[in-house]
């Protein structure tokens, strides 16, 4: 393309050639002449003329001139030349950033200028969005999108939520939608150097043209797309970041010290006997394998003492991090080329990353993406998408919280590799002493080296995704468009778990399974490689057909559409695992799944694990929807929106699904109103929308079903069990949503504002409502029981602190959210209930709420954990937590959702350097942390690092909180501390985002520059907590991992 | 505007109804695959083959409570609150909440109830006609073994003169989870679990394609079971007689091979119905040690005496006799119990020939070949007081300890139960009303049903 507009341009020279020099203005991105400069000869009344070319004329001029150049839209330059010229010149001029005069936001039926809206929206731009580097789109929202939360108090995935909840049981992630369409893959497969911006539709106005899917927000993403009459641009980037090494700091429990002094404890007071002597023959720690030695005489108490001291000297982390753990990296390639004429424009973007992490597993995406659009005539467009993901997913070593043996964790001493760097066993099934003695020869090496199984035992994950789309529009009459849109989807999933023959999964079962009768041994499970294969398909159609209006009638300009849409998506998975398998020849063995074989060990018997299996699930929606908006003089708009949805939920009554969902809106441009032009308010809209959307659960049903399980081992028959029970009245929850907003902007648009306050209210929830289970479907049961209502205030501040040559963005969010129940099923006051993390359903208090049992200190006499009972002080521990206790006998700490979330990000740019950084905050909202549990601590190995801290003698109340050890534990009196008001925290904090740095190299300054721009960036991202409320040390937003800190470097051309 | 209806209306009219039509079909797709909607013959019958739910959640209160074994203090320590209370019974909190023997029990007479609902509904074609007897029949036979365990851990032993006022447990007449729950007497209990069997008789085929699946051999065995409790000898000398004559195999403890951890293979040729109890800690082989006094009841020559036990490193000894072939206990239906049903109903209707000859045919397999001499002590009295201590001996960690020892009491033994943890001692005394074990206090709290009395 460049090629042929420089060969055009020659032409043009050669045809002027004989007119006298001069020089022509272009657009600097489009390279669209402009003819409607005004060239002024600077300290002169003189103007220039410039002609329908674009070409400015110096006629008869001579000498130096000093030009200044000036253009609506365009920056104003000045030019030295000294004339005549001996050739052409081409001038480019640079465009006014338009960015912040026409928004435009896109609700994947329709782009809107925000300006003209009446719904709330919140957008990301291009520029927020790349300022952090990383492999996945949705990790880079949190803390630059208004309004979304990330919540983790779940291990897991996180769960993005808009604007709070919206919803009890039901899932509450907001609906996702990629280019028009809900995106069925794997949302890891989008590259972010791909997307153009991100929209996130916040109140009913915005979100309710997307129906029964809508009621938890709806995010959509919107990917980088040709434009008609540009040149063509090429932009490349690439970028490398290393990780910090994980602190490890989940995992939490007692030094290796500690850990020895509660065995010995333990082996003291006879705890270990009853495992000795089981049949189960569970392995010891090394600790307390010692101890049986020196109890049996093979050691002196002189060498246990030793040895224990060696063990004590050791720290499972350190071990864990020197034997585990490299340098964690990442690169990221993007390639992106887009143009366009005034019939056709195009997009073609490749991208490649590549991630290792610190335990070396690998993971590769590739994605290619091709987008073009014609005019086939003046009034049909066509376009064709197509998108193509390529991924591919290895896995590395073990991970320390897998490393668990059949009964607990591992101890705190724990080793992994000996001096010369070869592989330690450690324990894990069976106790090592016991199995070395059976067999007599005839099995396998029965240790487990965590440091080599991760190689022995790698799992691939290669995914390759399809998506095609179609699109046709047809101008009826001016104004009035008719479009067809059609996506195809399918992602095609293969993952390999190869379990080698050498690895501790197979040598494992090759010895339980070991058949020994006399001297014939037989192996039922051979020995070979086991390979866990499983293959998914998730395919999806769309189709829309939509008319749209646009126009004008005398004051009134209207904008209008109205649709249907079908949509299907299918997944079908299978699963097969097969033994014996000769990884050089691929040979498998054929097993005997019908009998059962003694266990070596235990003597129980069982079969052989099959898991050869087909799932598939079918979703289908069917919608219609239409959306009108009418503005009256640019001062006034009206909206409404209507949506109804059917889907196949279990086959009921097409009919009965039938559920509409609306929303109206209106929107005041007060400013535009002549008795308001004043200087103090220069700018202002208000806008006020109401309306419904839904959420529907596609797992709860009206009749009941059964759900096959599979085959019985016993009979060969197929077994089921009951999945859904029949509660004819379940309806899908609704949410109506009342948002009041303003817009506000001072000072030429420098500052603006966006206020928006909000009230949801979801009604007919579906709650699980305790059940009597004498009824035998179990202890809950779902209704339509629960209404909760949030209300919030969303205010969006940006502001340009600074222009110039240097210049300072602040762009400030502030989400003020508090949310309570209005209605709940709840039958029982059980005080249990509501300590354990779950939906505290008491009406007129928060969803979530934090409380915990009511503490009255440690007792200064043995150091036992105190409550109370009617009042009184106590260490009734069975009745304080026992089923009569109720919500009265709690205290109320707070909420566990913030009540304040934002950030505060700024930009700052000094000629071509820039400075990012971002702070984002929460506020107002408690937790429970862990706590010390004896019983799991010497059931499990599972202590807490509070444990040094723990009473020991009187006086130590006076400082601590955490109960005396005591043998044999009482499991009420842990589940009193770990429930109590003495392990809740606020969750208060203040976080560093991120950081970037970046220098750009312009053309405009460096003429030699083959680019049109370079730019270079370093960003360092999950810097951590510049201030936390809590004293522990412990991040409130992470249970789990601490995330590592990201240091990336960037570079990126365009051409 | 006329022709924006031509050009945008008709063709949306148009879109609308193709909708209204096609969408019918397109919607009744089944979102899941593996989902159904239990209407077929397979279905129900998928619904009687889940083993885990109706063969391994037998309840295991009864047999914590028979005394038939002690635990040391040490391992005491180390249970569970409930457990320990169970153990010492107390008159409270002695089941967990919420997964406890109550909602195995009732858990399964809602599936059955569903199955025998469900049955009802499917229409018979020749070739589903057997197969849908069988399942209807399956579901009574679960139905009242689950009702006959959950009568015999919280309702009094049955008592004739007292039955029909006794609290019983609730029963569910239905699959409908939200009717009230109201406790019926002991008497309707036992109608009820009757009824259910009789009906489970008719249906179920002589033997199943394995005995995790009941036979009719298998319900003749548990109603003669129910009559031997209620003290009904006729009764149960009938059923039991029935099942006889379909299955009467024995293993000859000579062919086991007793230093074999598990000596006795699961499905072995004496199982009836196979099934297990919930496994509670308290109870696991590694901890409950045999009553030394019921260890030494059997004779060196008895076979079981190896058989049954192992030597633990303290001196005392585990049980390791369980049909189940594991260290989790077996509480289905076995010949072995049939022949001493028998014998003590002939005993005690004065066929002293019948009795001793099932008595002697089934010890005659459990003595080392050629040790065994035949009893031949024809005072009935003297007679029936061998059979039961046979019965104690040959059945023991079965779940059947706590009824009979309600039936004994009931007729006058006198039996108390004594227990001592960390130098306490506790006691239940014979016919204590703390035979009804406590109902679970949540199921107090969630039904308001009443609690037993102490």
């Amino acid at each position: 393309m460049r090629f042929l507009a420089t060969l055009f341009c020659m032409c043009l020279i050669g045809f002027y050639a004989k007119a006298q020099n001069g020089i022509r203005l272009k657009d600097v991105e489009s390279e669209q002449i402009i003819t409607n400069a005004t060239v002024r000869l600077v300290g002169t009344n003189t103007m220039l003329r410039v002609n329908e070319r674009g070409e400015v004329l110096f006629d008869g001029l001579s000498g130096k001139q000093k030009l200044s150049i000036s253009v609506i839209g365009y920056q104003m330059d000045t030019l030295e030349l000294s004339l005549p010229l001996s050739k052409w010149m081409v001038h480019f001029l640079r465009p006014v950033t338009t960015e912040l005069n026409e928004v435009t936001v896109n609700t994947g039926y329709q782009k809107v200028a925000k300006e003209r809206a009446t719904g709330s929206f919140s957008l990301v731009d291009n520029k927020t969005f790349n300022q952090q580097i990383g492999m996945d789109v949705l990790s880079r929202l949190e803390g630059i999108t208004p309004a979304l939360s990330v919540d983790r108090r779940s291990l897991g995935t996180p769960t993005i939520m808009v604007r709070g909840l919206s919803t009890l049981r039901g899932d509450r992630t907001p609906l996702i939608i990629l280019d028009d369409f809900p995106y069925a893959g794997d949302l890891a497969n989008l590259n972010p150097n791909d997307v153009e911006s991100v929209t996130v539709l916040k109140d009913a106005a915005a979100a309710s043209i997307w129906g029964a899917k809508a009621g938890n927000g709806v995010i959509v993403i919107t990917t980088k797309k040709g434009n008609y009459n540009k040149a063509m641009q090429i932009d490349f980037n690439a970028s490398g970041s290393i990780n910090s090494t994980p602190t490890l700091n989940e995992y939490n429990n007692l030094n290796a010290a500690d850990a020895i002094a509660v065995e010995q404890m333990l082996f003291g007071k006879g705890y270990y006997n009853s495992q000795e002597s089981s049949t189960l023959r569970a392995p010891f720690t090394p600790a307390v394998e010692l101890m049986i030695a020196q109890r049996e005489g093979k050691i002196s108490a002189e060498a246990l003492k030793q040895q224990l001291a060696i063990l004590g000297g050791q720290d499972i982390i350190r071990n864990y991090k020197d034997s585990f753990f490299e340098r964690a990296v990442s690169q990221q390639y993007s390639l992106g080329l887009r143009g366009g004429s005034a019939k056709m424009n195009w997009y073609i973007f490749s991208g490649y990353d590549r991630q290792l992490t610190e335990l070396g597993a690998t993971a590769e995406r590739l994605n290619l993406k091709i987008d073009n659009t014609m005019k086939l005539t003046s009034k049909l467009d066509v376009g064709l998408s197509v998108y193509l993901t390529g991924s591919a997913s290895r896995s590395g070593r073990i991970n320390l919280a897998s490393l668990t043996t059949t009964n607990g964790f591992l101890p705190s001493y724990t080793q992994f590799m000996a001096a010369d760097g070869t592989a330690l066993p450690v324990m894990k099934d069976y106790r090592a002493s016991y199995v070395a003695g059976l067999g007599g020869g005839n099995l396998l090496d029965w240790n487990y080296y965590p440091l080599a199984e991760g190689d022995l035992t790698p799992s691939t994950n290669d995914k390759w995704d399809f998506l095609g789309n179609l699109r046709v529009n047809y101008m009826l009459l001016k104004g009035l468009k008719i479009g067809v849109n059609y996506q195809y989807q399918k992602q095609n999933g293969d993952s390999r778990t190869a379990y080698g023959v050498e690895s501790y999964y197979v040598r494992n079962l090759v010895n339980q399974y070991t058949q020994i009768n006399g001297t014939t041994v037989t192996r039922p499970i051979p020995l070979g490689a086991i390979y866990n294969d499983g293959q998914e398909i998730i395919s999806s159609n769309n189709l829309r057909g939509q008319v749209n209006y646009d126009g004008r009638l005398g004051d009134f300009s209207i904008n209008a559409l109205m649709g249907a849409e079908m949509r299907s998506a299918t997944t079908v998975a299978e699963n097969s695992m097969n033994y014996g398998v000769d990884a050089e020849n691929l040979q498998t063995v054929a097993m005997d799944y019908v009998n059962t074989f003694k266990n070596i060990v235990t003597g129980n018997v069982s079969s052989i694990y099959y898991n050869d299996n087909y799932s598939g699930a079918v979703n289908r929606y069917v919608s219609a929807y239409g959306n009108a908006a009418v503005n009256y003089k640019g001062k006034y708009t009206l909206s409404a929106s209507a949506r109804r949805d059917a889907s196949n939920v279990f086959g009921v009554a097409t009919n009965d699904l039938w559920n509409p969902l609306w929303s109206v809106g209106g929107a005041w441009l007060v400013s535009a109103e002549k008795w308001m032009q004043t200087d103090y308010l220069p700018y202002a809209r208000l806008r006020l929308t109401y309306g419904s959307s839904g959420n529907s659960d596609g797992k709860r049903a009206a009749v009941t079903t059964i759900v096959y399980g599979g085959t019985s081992i016993y009979t060969r028959t197929p077994y089921a069990n009951f999945g859904n029970y029949a509660n004819p009245d379940l309806r899908w929850e609704t949410v109506n949503t009342l948002n009041i907003g303003a817009d506000l902007k001072w000072f030429n648009d420098r500052l603006s504002v966006g206020l928006d306050y909000y009230v949801k209210k979801s009604k007919d929830l579906i709650e699980n409502s305790p059940l009597d289970y004498t009824g035998g479907i179990g202890f809950q049961l779902f209704k339509n029981a629960a209404e909760i209502s949030a209300r919030g205030l969303d205010v969006e501040v940006n502001s340009v602190n600074l222009k110039g040559a240097f210049q300072w963005n602040t762009s400030l969010f502030a989400n003020f959210y508090k949310d309570k129940v209005d209605a709940y099923y709840l039958s029982s006051q059980a005080a249990s209930t509501f300590v354990s993390g779950n939906i505290s359903g008491i009406v007129g208090m928060p969803v979530y709420g934090v409380y915990g049992y009511r503490w009255a200190g440690l007792n200064p006499v043995n150091g036992n954990p105190r409550g109370y009972v009617n009042g009184e002080i106590s260490e009734d521990y069975a009745t304080i937590t026992g089923a009569r206790a109720t919500l009265a006998d709690l205290a109320y700490v707070g909420r566990m959702f913030p009540t304040l979330t934002g950030a505060i990000g700024n930009s700052l740019s000094w000629k071509d350097f820039t400075l990012d950084f971002r702070i984002g905050y929460k506020f107002g909202y408690h937790f429970r942390r862990s706590g010390i549990n004896y019983g799991s601590l010497y059931s499990l190995r599972m202590g807490d690092r509070e444990y040094p801290n723990r009473w020991q003698q009187a006086g130590d109340e006076a400082f601590t909180n955490v109960p005396s050890a005591i043998y044999p534990a009482v499991s009420a009196r842990d589940n009193f501390y770990t429930r109590s008001e003495a392990v809740i925290v606020s969750g208060d904090h203040i976080r560093l985002q991120y950081v970037g740095l970046g220098y750009t190299f312009n053309k405009s300054k460096f003429a030699k520059l083959p680019f049109r721009q370079v730019t270079l960036r370093t960003v360092a991202n999950n810097l951590g907590l510049l201030w936390r409320r809590n004293s522990l040390g412990i991040d409130p937003d992470y249970p789990g991992a601490v995330p590592t800190k990201v240091y990336s470097f960037n570079l990126q051309f365009s051409l | 505007m006329k022709s924006y209806f031509k050009n945008v209306g008709l063709p949306m009219l148009f879109l609308t109804i193709l909708m209204m039509f096609g969408c019918e079909k397109f919607l009744d797709e089944k979102t899941n695959a593996t989902l159904a909607i239990p209407s077929t013959a397979k279905d129900l019958q998928a619904l009687m083959d889940t083993y885990y739910i109706l063969n391994e959640t037998d309840v295991s209160a009864d047999e914590v409570s028979a005394g038939d074994f002690y635990v040391t203090d040490t391992d005491f320590g180390t249970r569970t609150e409930t457990d320990q209370r169970l153990y010492t019974w107390q008159n409270s909190n002695t089941l967990a909440t919420r997964l406890n023997d109550w909602y195995y029990c009732y858990t399964i007479i809602y599936r059955t109830n569903s199955v025998i609902e469900g049955v009802d509904k499917v229409k018979p074609t020749n070739l589903t006609a057997e197969s849908l007897k069988n399942t209807k029949g399956q579901a009574h036979f679960f139905k009242a073994k689950a009702y006959l365990q959950a009568v015999n851990i919280w309702a009094k032993g049955y008592n004739k003169q007292t039955a029909s006022t006794d609290l019983g447990v609730p029963i569910r007449k239905e699959a409908d989870f939200n009717a009230p729950t109201v406790r019926a007497t002991v008497e309707d209990n036992y109608q009820t679990i009757i009824a259910d069997l009789k009906a489970a008789i008719d249906l179920l085929p002589n033997q199943q394609i394995h005995v995790m699946r009941p036979s009719k051999a298998a319900a003749n065995a548990l109603l003669a079971r129910v009559y031997l409790w209620m003290g009904n000898y006729a009764e149960a000398l009938k059923y039991s007689n029935d099942a006889m004559a379909i299955k009467k195999d024995l293993i000859d403890f000579n062919t086991l091979t007793a230093s074999a951890i598990q000596p006795l293979a699961q499905f072995n040729t004496e199982v009836l119905m196979a099934s297990r109890m919930v496994n509670l800690p308290i109870i696991a082989p590694s901890r409950a040690k045999v009553l030394p006094e019921l260890y030494n009841s059997y004779e060196n020559n008895d076979l079981r005496k190896t058989v049954y036990f192992k030597g633990n490193a303290d001196g005392s000894y585990a049980f390791k006799g369980s049909y189940d072939g594991t260290t989790l206990y077996f509480s289905g239906v076995a010949t072995d119990e049939v022949y001493l049903t028998t014998a003590e109903c002939n005993a005690r209707l004065g066929n002293v020939d019948l009795a001793l000859r099932d008595l002697n045919d089934l010890l005659r397999k459990r003595y080392r070949t050629g040790t065994y001499i035949d009893f031949t002590q024809r005072d009935p009295v003297l007679l029936l007081e061998t059979i039961i201590k046979e019965r104690r001996k040959e059945l023991l960690f079965r779940g059947l300890r706590w009824a009979d020892i309600k039936r004994y009491n009931r007729d006058g033994a006198g039996i108390s139960l004594t227990r001592t943890v960390a130098g306490k001692t506790y006691t239940l005394e014979a016919n204590s009303a703390r035979f009804a074990i406590p109902i679970p206090e949540d199921i107090i709290l969630l039904s308001g049903i009443p609690q037993n009395s102490y």
